[in-house]
């Protein structure tokens, strides 16, 4: 009987691990809390306007036109926070990210909406970006994609280079 | 071997063959037409009937919501997308607040706040994932006559730039949202960005074969035709061997 309900557990956890990432929305971290968890005090929340070469600017590291004309971000000191969004293939991926001296110290996949690609969400991926600076559009290190993830890597390495240079603008 | 009687054979033979005649002639058509679907540019050809799309829940005119705001301007919602006169801008829930600042129009819906230029360029679109309440109810107005945030979590006042916004327990009123009817310019213009160029007729001759196109009781046809076309194989066989045996008994006698 011992065997029947292990058995059962281990089904059960198997189907769950399998069907969890079907399902739609995946709110891993609200972005609220990602926030609050990334300043020791409360820091001021300030928005970018996107003026025309800025916009240019970010067409060109994104591969395709950001919509909307600001962006809202978090500051204190050195420090800024930002909440951006990019298409994995069809769907949204909400990204954190905190950016101190040219460098990014966190990112963190707080939504995932796509039905794969959702291993980008763990840290054996995300701690690659922790130190990535920009050098003339270009990171200044090599991040390794997940095969069966590639577009939702490439998808968060195109916002990590976006939150340096919205960093930057902000920081001159 | 029982072989039934040779009336009852033919009879079966016939109405079934009569019954399933026209499921049978839309399997073999349609099955030719996929079967040559390249050359004959199945994939190009499309199809926007109402009927059709109707069959594919695409939505139609009738589910377009529509809000005047500002002078002229149309805001209208249909299925998560988000049109200003007629050219969509984001995609969000559904609509239930407008408001007309100094700088800006404001679309409050139950998941978003978008800000919109007077042209309908897009400032910025914040989802309530990062706003101080989860679910938007509507917009108000409080005593000085300054907008209101009406959500599940409580009222709340928005700055002058709609960034950040504090908490309000004053009164506050709310006027309903007037829906307005969109002209039939707008309205195919919204149509146009939500069904894209319609369906393909390979979709649609796929989902005719399978019986899909028509649901339930469309697979269950084409099921019970299928059922059918191996009855009439084996009544046809039934017959004919019920035949060649008579024949057989028939050269004996003689």
């Amino acid at each position: 009987m011992a065997n029947f309900w292990t058995g059962l557990v281990i089904i059960l956890a198997l189907a769950g691990g399998v069907l969890m990432p079907l399902a739609g929305a995946q709110v891993l971290l609200e972005p609220e809390k990602f926030i609050e968890e990334n300043f020791e005090e409360e820091p001021e929340q300030k928005v970018l306007w996107l003026k025309k070469d800025i916009k240019a600017e970010i067409a060109d590291l994104l591969g395709h036109p950001y919509k909307g004309l600001r962006i809202r971000y978090w500051m204190h000191e050195d420090r800024t926070a930002w909440v951006l969004e990019e298409i994995g293939k069809v769907q949204p991926i909400t990204a954190g990210f905190v950016v101190e001296e040219d460098a990014i110290v966190k990112m963190q996949v707080l939504v995932y909406r796509e039905a794969h690609g959702w291993e980008v969400r763990y840290p054996f991926f995300t701690d690659q970006f922790k130190g990535l600076g920009m050098k003339k559009g270009r990171l200044s290190k090599k991040i390794d994609g997940i095969s069966g993830a590639t577009l939702s890597s490439n998808a968060l390495i195109r916002l990590s280079k976006l939150a340096l240079y919205l960093d930057d603008k902000v920081s001159q | 071997m029982l072989i039934p009687r040779k009336r009852a054979i033919l009879a079966a033979h016939r109405w079934l063959g009569f019954a399933s005649a026209l499921f049978l002639v839309i399997l073999a058509l349609t099955g030719l037409l996929l079967n040559h679907a390249a050359p004959l540019g199945l994939h190009d050809i499309t199809i926007r009937s109402g009927f059709l799309l109707g069959q594919y829940d695409m939505l139609g005119k009738g589910d377009v919501r529509s809000f005047r705001v500002g002078e002229g301007s149309v805001i209208s919602h249909l299925d998560r997308g988000l049109y200003f006169n007629g050219t969509h801008f984001d995609t969000a829930g559904p609509v239930v607040g407008l408001h007309k600042g100094e700088a800006f129009f404001v679309v409050a819906t139950t998941d978003q706040l978008t800000y919109l230029t007077e042209d309908g360029e897009l400032i910025e679109a914040v989802s309530t994932a990062v706003l101080p309440f989860e679910e938007i109810l509507y917009l108000g107005i409080s005593e000085s006559a300054d907008p209101v945030v009406v959500s599940h979590e409580g009222q709340f006042l928005p700055d002058g730039d709609w960034l950040a916004f504090t908490k309000y327990d004053g009164t506050f009123r709310v006027s309903p949202l007037e829906e307005t009817a969109p002209s039939e310019e707008l309205l195919d213009a919204i149509l146009e960005h939500h069904q894209g160029q319609g369906l393909s007729l390979y979709r649609v001759l796929l989902d005719l074969h399978a019986g899909r196109l028509f649901g339930w009781g469309g697979r269950t046809a084409m099921d019970l035709t299928a059922v059918a076309i191996l009855l009439l194989v084996s009544s046809g066989i039934a017959g004919w061997m019920r035949k060649a045996r008579r024949g057989r008994g028939f050269e004996l006698r003689k």
